[in-house]
């Protein structure tokens, strides 16, 4: 080789090598900015995207600068990845921390210090943290180092066309917010990740020297959109983006007051569906807390007993009324030993052995079994004191004295609020009413006031605050009745679920979600058992028991149901009870899983839509050509003329001159005059020196073209109609098709 | 098809669409499964683009060098009829046989098209298949590939290399008593015969019609006394004086095959009506001056092997002693030397590849001239040369 041609050959590997860099830059920036879009979703606005943006930009642009600088020597990634870095350091201890840095960019031992507080203060804040997170300087920090390795990575990656690694890297890294969010896919982030999957697998086959690397565009963009718009279609309907995770996701009870993580989840799911013949659903119980340490709430450690063995004796007299319900449970999403059953359950169907029973309590846990996919029908009974009744009861006095660690505040809150009353039921009510109507509900509020606990410092800032949400209401309810000394126990559990349209048999179908977990406070009277509260502002329903004088001395009370539904549910329950069992004896009945076809039904009509895409379109040109031909357009009749041809498989050489076409047009039978007149249209079009003066020229070209159909066969007809051939060939490779 | 239907990318691509797929359930996260029903779908378009199309064609081969020495560049001229929609992005290759080498491969399209144009260089002898041509497709985003063939093969000859030698420089053969004279007019054309007057007896075909209308008299053609002498070429393929024949070819043997060449179309050249046969007495190939005897032994001497037993020299000369005698051999010991009669040739030359000690004294007692045949036969050939006077035959003036 000579020396011209060592030149040439350097300057053109130059060139490469420069065009290289900027698309490496281009598209390391682009995924870049793809995996720091979904951070936008979990992070609050505020400085971090810009300082993010610009380390990656910085980053990003070093690194096309060192190799477009040594584009004319070398393609070796040491040398920029090496400069990176130093610039990346540099970038991030001048944006955060320039204090004590020298020169603001050169980190010494205090940087590396206040780096250490920001990640110690991100870890913290991510851990406890509830989305969106607050844009601070910790988190900043952290998410400007994490970018600045991301964006170096990705930069590697894309420019040693490891085009797959960085689309995983992408994805798993933007996907992150989402996964731990909760939330769902961002259609528009996938879009754009789907095109930059594209564009990185396109950009590595190209620069690739092992590889054919040219490729027709159009087949590119048509194989990308079609996956794109399948994988959008696809994938909704796949079962694991709703049942699948509905099932495969599931909630575990902690049998203790720290209901916030759940009641926080992003995305509830469905943790139960109930049929029962009520009006309205039962509370569900799971456990019960009465030990209260200062702190925290712990379960009940009395005896359990087999199921087999019942729920021991109803605490209240026969002159007492009560409402007997049958429910059928079905547990879908929550797994552990606790099963949610309505108070007070008497007896439980379904079930097999292994279940032990808190008498006590009346809650059903297990040592062997999981709560997950059981299937069982409850008897209870819920008291319904008239309020006559109820008011001369006592409440129990509270069996061990106030703890010298609850603060004064508690109790002269409480007697401040029930002043006016004058026995405990009346007191418990004006509480509740108190809380109901003073407090307000709020998920994130004691996060953010930093009073997230059952503890009692944690209620003494609820009662100022007066914001939280159920274990604050039931905690603080719970406490002050203690103060006024009544014996009294926090339950976990559900709230009454949602009514569905569904009936099964007579009965209505409820769902219960995992953001229905809570918390509510009982009180024990002397002859009547436990009595619930509903403290909580804006959930479920207060308990308030009507007077006498009304009929049938009527109730509401959380876990009591409306008692109107009583007389008519009496007297059939020897047929009902085994219709209940047979339910509960099929899981899965059909009745709950339903399945719903439209989504089978669109992708049906999508499929049938693309299949017709092509012939919609060779019918769209065919209508603007014969348009053009109205008006005298002679190419374009000419153009369908061919067109149709190829679409026919009908033999034509792109050599051909208009007369020796249109014999041959002629020779397959197409109408001669027709075929004339287009000819010499043609002809005239092209050679003559003054244009003819156009005349239509559809109708001749409508009757050359019925007459090239005629002869063939339908499946010939019906092939050049759906998949038209002429319009899948490329330009100017119209010579092989002879063939 | 030879190839997997995905590329290494391909396969990478769907096995993480499943990990995908995987973690989506085990994290509950709907994106991940977007990205990895992304990837199969991706996976199957681009298959789909790939695979469906028809694609059919036919090769057509034109080699400019109908036989291709060892070692002598050619240029292969493929016209490739692609039949197909549309002409699709890939990289053709052509299938090459060891004997010849070259960079049969590139982009497809090329520069002009659908014809490709490649350079190869024989480096075995033998005839061998070029082809088929292969086109190898892969769609936009190398996840999928296919590989076709097109058309059939052409069979390439690669004929042993011929060196210029040193001329024997006085002809031999009075010995044999039929040589009168070598003829130093071989290829020279009819044109520059001398003519003669027209004597009675002489056929009317001969009248040279040209000399007749410029002398005014009948003229004849020049009969010239055109007995060449002869000389015989022995290529020794006994397979005992050979290495085992393996997959690559024996040096040794090609050495003695180029030399057998060489020494053939040299004597030739020389004059001699050259027969080479082989140690079996068959025929390889018979140079009496016309161009496609050379060709034919060239060809001859592509698709020789050792193989068989040998005969006696004498045997095969059929009773007449030749001028020049070229005997080329492998390995010679003692014991065969001394049995190596030369039938009274005028020069017997004996070229070795690999003589035993004492085995080329040995001959030199019977006569032969020797030398040791290495990886240079033109040296060979004249290190043989010098000891033919005092050690050789006998020597005739023209």
């Amino acid at each position: 080789m000579s020396t011209a041609e060592i030149r040439l050959a350097a300057i053109t590997r130059t060139r490469t090598r420069r065009g290289r860099a900027v698309s490496t830059a281009l598209l390391s920036a682009a995924a870049s900015f793809v995996v720091l879009w979904p951070f936008t979703s979990v992070i609050a606005p505020g400085p971090w995207s810009l300082l993010s943006a610009c380390i990656i930009t910085v980053v990003i642009t070093t690194g096309m600068i060192v190799r477009l600088a040594r584009a004319p020597r070398s393609d070796r990634p040491l040398v920029p990845l090496l400069v990176q870095v130093l610039v990346a350091i540099g970038a991030l201890t001048l944006f955060i921390w320039p204090q004590g840095a020298i020169l603001g960019i050169i980190p010494t031992g205090s940087t590396l210090e206040a780096f250490g507080r920001f990640a110690t203060q991100a870890i913290d804040e991510v851990r406890y943290g509830v989305a969106p997170l607050d844009d601070t300087a910790g988190l900043r920090a952290m998410l400007a180092c994490g970018f600045a390795f991301l964006a170096l990575l990705i930069d590697q990656l894309v420019s040693q066309r490891l085009a797959l690694l960085t689309v995983v890297l992408v994805a798993v890294m933007g996907a992150l917010p989402m996964i731990i969010a909760l939330r769902d896919a961002d259609i528009v982030w996938f879009v754009m990740l789907a095109v930059l999957t594209m564009l990185l697998l396109r950009h590595s086959i190209r620069h690739s020297t092992r590889e054919p690397h040219r490729a027709s565009v159009g087949v590119a963009i048509s194989v990308g959109a079609m996956a794109i718009v399948a994988a959008l279609v696809i994938t909704p309907v796949l079962p694991v983006s709703a049942t699948w995770i509905g099932a495969g996701t599931s909630t575990r009870i902690d049998p203790s007051l720290r209901l916030g993580e759940d009641l926080r989840r992003p995305t509830p799911f469905t943790v139960m569906t109930l049929a029962t013949r009520a009006e309205s659903a039962p509370y569900l119980r799971v456990a019960a807390l009465s030990g209260f340490d200062g702190e925290v709430w712990s379960p009940d450690e009395s005896d359990t007993q087999p199921l087999s063995e019942g729920f021991g004796a109803l605490e209240w007299g026969d002159e007492i009324e009560s409402v007997e319900h049958r429910t059928s449970i079905r547990v879908s999403g929550l797994s552990g030993a606790l099963l949610p059953v309505p108070y007070a359950a008497t007896k439980i169907v379904g079930l097999d052995t292994g279940w032990l029973v808190t008498p006590a309590a009346r809650t059903v846990t297990t040592e062997q079994r999981d709560a997950s996919g059981q299937d069982y029908t409850v008897e209870s009974r819920s008291v319904a004191p008239t309020r006559e009744q109820i008011q001369a009861a006592a409440a129990s006095p509270a069996g061990v004295a106030p703890d010298a660690g609850i603060p004064s505040v508690i109790a002269e809150t409480a007697q401040q609020v029930t002043a006016d009353a004058a026995n405990d039921y009346d007191r418990l009510t004006a509480l509740q009413t108190w809380f109901r109507s003073d407090f307000e509900y709020s998920l994130d509020a004691p996060v953010d006031g930093g009073f997230d606990g059952t503890g009692v410092d944690a209620v003494v800032a609820f009662l100022e605050e007066r914001t939280g949400y159920c274990i604050h209401f039931s905690g603080a309810f719970a406490l002050m009745a203690q103060a006024l000394d009544m014996q009294v126990r926090i339950v976990v559990g559900y709230l009454p679920g949602h009514r569905t349209d569904e009936r099964r048999g007579s009965d209505y179908v409820y769902t219960v979600d995992s953001d229905q977990l809570h918390a509510w406070p009982e009180v024990h009277f002397d002859g009547l058992g436990w009595i619930p509260f509903e403290p909580t502002a804006s959930l479920g329903t207060p308990t308030n028991f009507l007077p006498a004088a009304t009929e049938g001395g009527a109730s509401s009370a959380p876990g009591a149901q409306t008692p109107s539904t009583a007389p008519s549910s009496a007297p059939s329950s020897g047929p009902e009870q085994e219709q209940d069992q047979d339910v509960s004896a099929t899981p899965g009945g059909s009745t709950l899983n339903r399945l719903d076809p439209t989504p089978i039904l669109l992708i049906l009509a999508g499929a049938v839509l693309i299949l017709l895409l092509p012939g919609a379109v060779r019918s769209g040109i065919r209508a603007a050509r014969r348009a053009r031909a109205r008006g005298g357009d002679a190419i374009s009749a000419w153009d369908e003329v061919r067109d149709t041809l190829i679409d026919l498989r009908i033999p034509v050489s792109a050599a051909d001159s208009p007369r020796a076409r249109g014999a041959q047009l002629a020779g397959r039978g197409a109408d001669a005059a027709s075929v004339a007149l287009l000819v010499d249209a043609i002809e005239r079009s092209s050679y003559a020196q003054n244009p003819p003066a156009p005349h239509d020229l559809s109708a001749a070209l409508d009757r050359v073209l019925v007459d090239l159909r005629r002869p063939l066969d339908a499946r010939t007809r019906v092939a050049a109609l759906v998949i038209p051939r002429s319009l899948f060939l490329s330009r100017g490779a119209r010579a092989p098709l002879s063939a | 098809m030879r190839r997997r239907p995905l590329t290494v990318r391909g396969v990478a691509a769907l096995v993480i669409g499943v990990l995908c797929m995987i973690a989506a359930n085990l994290v509950a996260a709907p994106i991940l499964l977007y990205v990895g029903v992304l990837m199969f779908v991706l996976v199957g378009a681009a298959a789909i683009a790939v695979h469906v199309p028809r694609r059919g064609g036919s090769v057509t081969r034109r080699i400019s060098t109908d036989l291709l020495t060892v070692d002598e560049d050619s240029l292969v001229d493929v016209r490739f009829d692609l039949r197909a929609l549309r002409v699709p992005h890939g990289s053709w290759s052509d299938r090459l046989p060891p004997s010849v080498t070259g960079d049969a491969s590139g982009e497809f399209p090329t520069d002009s098209g659908t014809d490709i144009r490649y350079r190869i260089t024989g480096v075995r002898r033998g005839v061998w298949p070029v082809g088929p041509l292969s086109l190898r497709t892969i769609d936009p985003f190398g996840l999928a590939q296919r590989e076709q063939e097109f058309g059939g093969t052409r069979t390439v000859t690669v004929v042993p290399e011929v060196v210029p030698l040193a001329p024997l420089g006085v002809g031999f053969g009075a010995a044999g008593g039929t040589a009168q004279t070598s003829s130093m007019r071989l290829g020279q054309g009819n044109d520059n015969l001398s003519p003669r007057h027209y004597a009675s007896g002489d056929s009317m075909r001969r009248i040279h019609w040209r000399a007749t209308a410029h002398r005014g008299d009948l003229m004849v053609r020049q009969e010239e006394e055109e007995s060449s002498p002869d000389a015989v070429v022995v290529l020794d393929r006994t397979a005992r004086r050979w290495q085992r024949a393996g997959v690559d070819a024996d040096p040794a043997f090609e050495a003695a095959v180029s030399a057998c060449a060489s020494v053939a179309v040299h004597l030739a050249h020389e004059g001699y009506s050259v027969d080479v046969i082989d140690s079996a007495g068959g025929m390889l190939g018979a140079l009496r001056g016309h161009e496609d005897d050379r060709d034919g032994l060239l060809v001859a001497l592509a698709m020789v092997s050792p193989q068989g037993e040998g005969r006696d020299i004498v045997s095969l000369l059929e009773g007449t002693p030749p001028g020049p005698l070229v005997l080329v051999t492998g390995r010679l010991d003692d014991a065969d030397a001394v049995h190596l009669r030369h039938g009274g040739a005028a020069a017997p030359i004996l070229l070795a590849t690999d003589p035993q000690p004492g085995a080329l004294d040995a001959a030199a007692h019977r006569g032969w001239t020797s030398s040791v045949l290495g990886d240079d036969v033109a040296t060979a050939w004249e290190d043989a040369l010098p000891a033919r006077i005092t050690a050789g035959g006998g020597h005739v003036d023209r």
